[in-house]
């Protein structure tokens, strides 16, 4: 069945961009035909919202027109296509916050709290799919990331698809999301960093400072030496490391000798992440093994975050509402939700510190939902921060 | 027996790629059979021996034509690659057709690489994107087995060529230093 993936353009963008028209579906505002309109220029072919009168869209070779749900597609796109399909599936979106590349269902590890559970599938399509989109992708979009599954099951294959982004998207940095694993062959660290590319960042989760936490966790024994001896040859080739702690009740009594860990063997980490659980996949059917509410888990936080903060690590909390987090741990709490799964509560609307928090999941419901949610306001800010020793000037 | 000795040659390849495919389902006996206890099919149009389960087994030298060229300028205005969807075009080839086969030794004619004539086989000639990413596959495999220290650039250039040819000869293969099918299927690598 064909397949095809293209770029979504105004003609002014498509005429003056050196993206191949046979790869430009053009954007039409509406049904009426512009002035200078030609598919002389060999588009692939021609979207709008509207319906099109099917004699003057004769010459274009795909016609999406009458969309059903207008919005979801806009111009500078990138979408999939399949003949004689119903769907469109966007592949990139610009201006999104969290443009990622899907490279594979599969993975090695079975974390009990993933989100993305794997599947064991020949998804090899996956990989063609990302090298004919990485073309297509806005030049000046600042950060990429790659995703799955577990990417480094692809090999050789992931070396390609470095090395095509490298290419195209020279200025775009990549941030991969792995379990390290596949890293414990230094041969395959070599090869990645052979490809050169000026800006990649690997996220890669360590539970615990306990081997047996850790393999817990992952559901894989051994996987804990493997991320380690992964670590350690991704450092020989000086890569860029953010290390993901997912927080939750099996490892947060723990975070505290995570974070001396951490300092202590792995120094070159430029990043730590502690992040809140996201109810999705295996984590709704583990939730009595992983669930710990936010606000319980401030102390161990704080115990962490500062540890390696005061020493020059750079420190984010990704997924925890401000207000379920200790005052002091605000100004590392992140806006980390992808914008397609973002959400924000009843009480929120009249929450003063709405803009500078991440929100909710989409998909949380009431046993996710922690105790502490309240809506902050401004004085109960400020009251924060005379907590954390403000002076009197500031009142 | 010339294929014989090819046959015990290629079996030094990992057992997966000639799998354990008995005689009874191959159709045939073969005084070959006691020496290597896997029957094996001559093809023959060619002087070559294909066995079941041969990674490349079907796939003709597109990828061994290519010639060292210098470094593809980062544009985005080339050919999409393969044969996903789009429109494609194939232009008529101005150069006499490659070899199905080329002997050890001797050259083979060169394509340019920037048009995608028809081979005798029926498929497309690889675009300049197909070879680079094959470049890759084939530095990588090279690193790996120790005859290759270069950036992964994609670029089949001097280095490159003499770590195929290093490789090529460790392995008693001709070296050419180019990217043949015996060459890539040794590498590990598969033809698209």
């Amino acid at each position: 069945m064909g397949k095809a993936i293209l770029k979504v353009l105004t003609a002014e963008e498509a005429r003056g961009s050196d993206v191949d028209p046979s790869r430009c579906l053009i954007w039409r505002d509406s049904a009426e035909v512009p002035r200078d309109w030609s598919m002389a220029r060999r588009w692939a072919g021609v979207l709008c919202n509207d319906r099109i009168d099917e004699k003057e869209s004769a010459e274009a070779a795909i016609v999406l027109d009458g969309i059903e749900t207008p919005g979801v597609i806009a111009p500078g796109d990138v979408v999939r296509l399949v003949e004689g399909g119903p769907l469109v599936s966007v592949l990139y979106r610009r201006g999104s916050n969290s443009n990622t590349l899907f490279a594979t269902e599969r993975c090695n590890s079975f974390c009990v709290m993933c989100s993305q559970p794997p599947r064991d599938v020949d998804d090899r399509w996956l990989v063609e799919e990302m090298i004919d989109t990485i073309p297509l992708i806005d030049c000046d979009e600042v950060q990429l990331g790659i995703s799955g599954g577990e990417p480094t099951l692809l090999g050789d294959d992931l070396l390609v698809v470095l090395h095509q982004a490298r290419r195209h998207l020279p200025e775009t940095g990549l941030h991969i999301l792995s379990n390290g694993r596949r890293f414990a062959d230094s041969d395959f660290a070599r090869c990645v960093w052979a490809v050169r590319h000026p800006n990649v960042t690997w996220g890669i989760p360590v539970y615990s400072d306990c081997r047996e936490i850790h393999d817990y966790v992952v559901q894989a024994k051994g996987a804990w030496d493997e991320t380690l001896e992964g670590l350690y040859n991704l450092a020989k080739f000086n890569a860029n490391i953010e290390v993901r702690v997912v927080v939750q009740r099996g490892n947060v009594e723990r975070l505290g000798e995570l974070a001396y860990f951490i300092f202590r063997n792995l120094t070159f980490v430029k990043h730590i992440a502690f992040m809140g659980l996201e109810p999705m996949g295996f984590a709704r059917a583990n939730y009595d093994r992983i669930w710990i509410d936010p606000v319980d888990c401030g102390e161990y936080l704080k115990d962490a975050a500062f540890f390696l903060a005061n020493r020059g690590m750079a420190v984010s909390l990704y997924n925890f509402p401000l207000c379920t987090l200790p005052g002091e741990l605000w100004p590392l709490a992140q806006k980390s939700i992808s914008d397609w799964k973002n959400t924000y509560l009843a009480e929120c609307a009249v929450c003063d510190v709405r803009d500078r928090c991440c929100g909710f999941f989409a998909s949380i419901d009431e046993r996710w939902t922690s105790r502490g949610i309240r809506p902050i306001s401004a004085s109960g800010a400020f009251g924060v921060a005379r907590k954390a020793g403000a002076t009197d000037e500031m009142a | 027996m010339k294929w014989r000795k090819r046959l015990l040659q290629v079996l030094r390849w990992s057992v997966m790629t000639v799998g354990g495919v008995s005689t009874a389902a191959l159709g045939f006996s073969s005084a070959a059979e006691q020496d290597t206890g896997v029957g094996a099919l001559r093809d023959s149009d060619h002087d070559r021996v294909l066995l079941p389960n041969t990674l490349n087994a079907t796939a003709d030298d597109r990828y061994a034509q290519h010639r060292s060229h210098s470094s593809h300028s980062s544009h985005r205005s080339h050919r999409s690659s393969g044969s996903r969807g789009g429109i494609r075009r194939t232009v008529p080839a101005p150069v006499p057709q490659p070899q199905e086969s080329p002997q050890p030794g001797s050259p083979a004619p060169s394509a340019p690489s920037t048009v995608a004539p028809q081979s005798p086989r029926g498929r497309p000639q690889p675009t300049p994107q197909d070879l680079s990413m094959m470049v890759v596959r084939v530095q990588a495999a090279l690193m790996r087995r120790g005859f290759y220290v270069g950036d992964i650039d994609g670029i089949l250039g001097p280095v490159t060529r003499a770590g195929l040819k290093a490789f090529q000869k460790s392995e008693g293969l001709a070296q050419t230093g180019r990217m043949d099918i015996d060459t890539l299927t040794r590498l590990g690598i598969s033809i698209p």
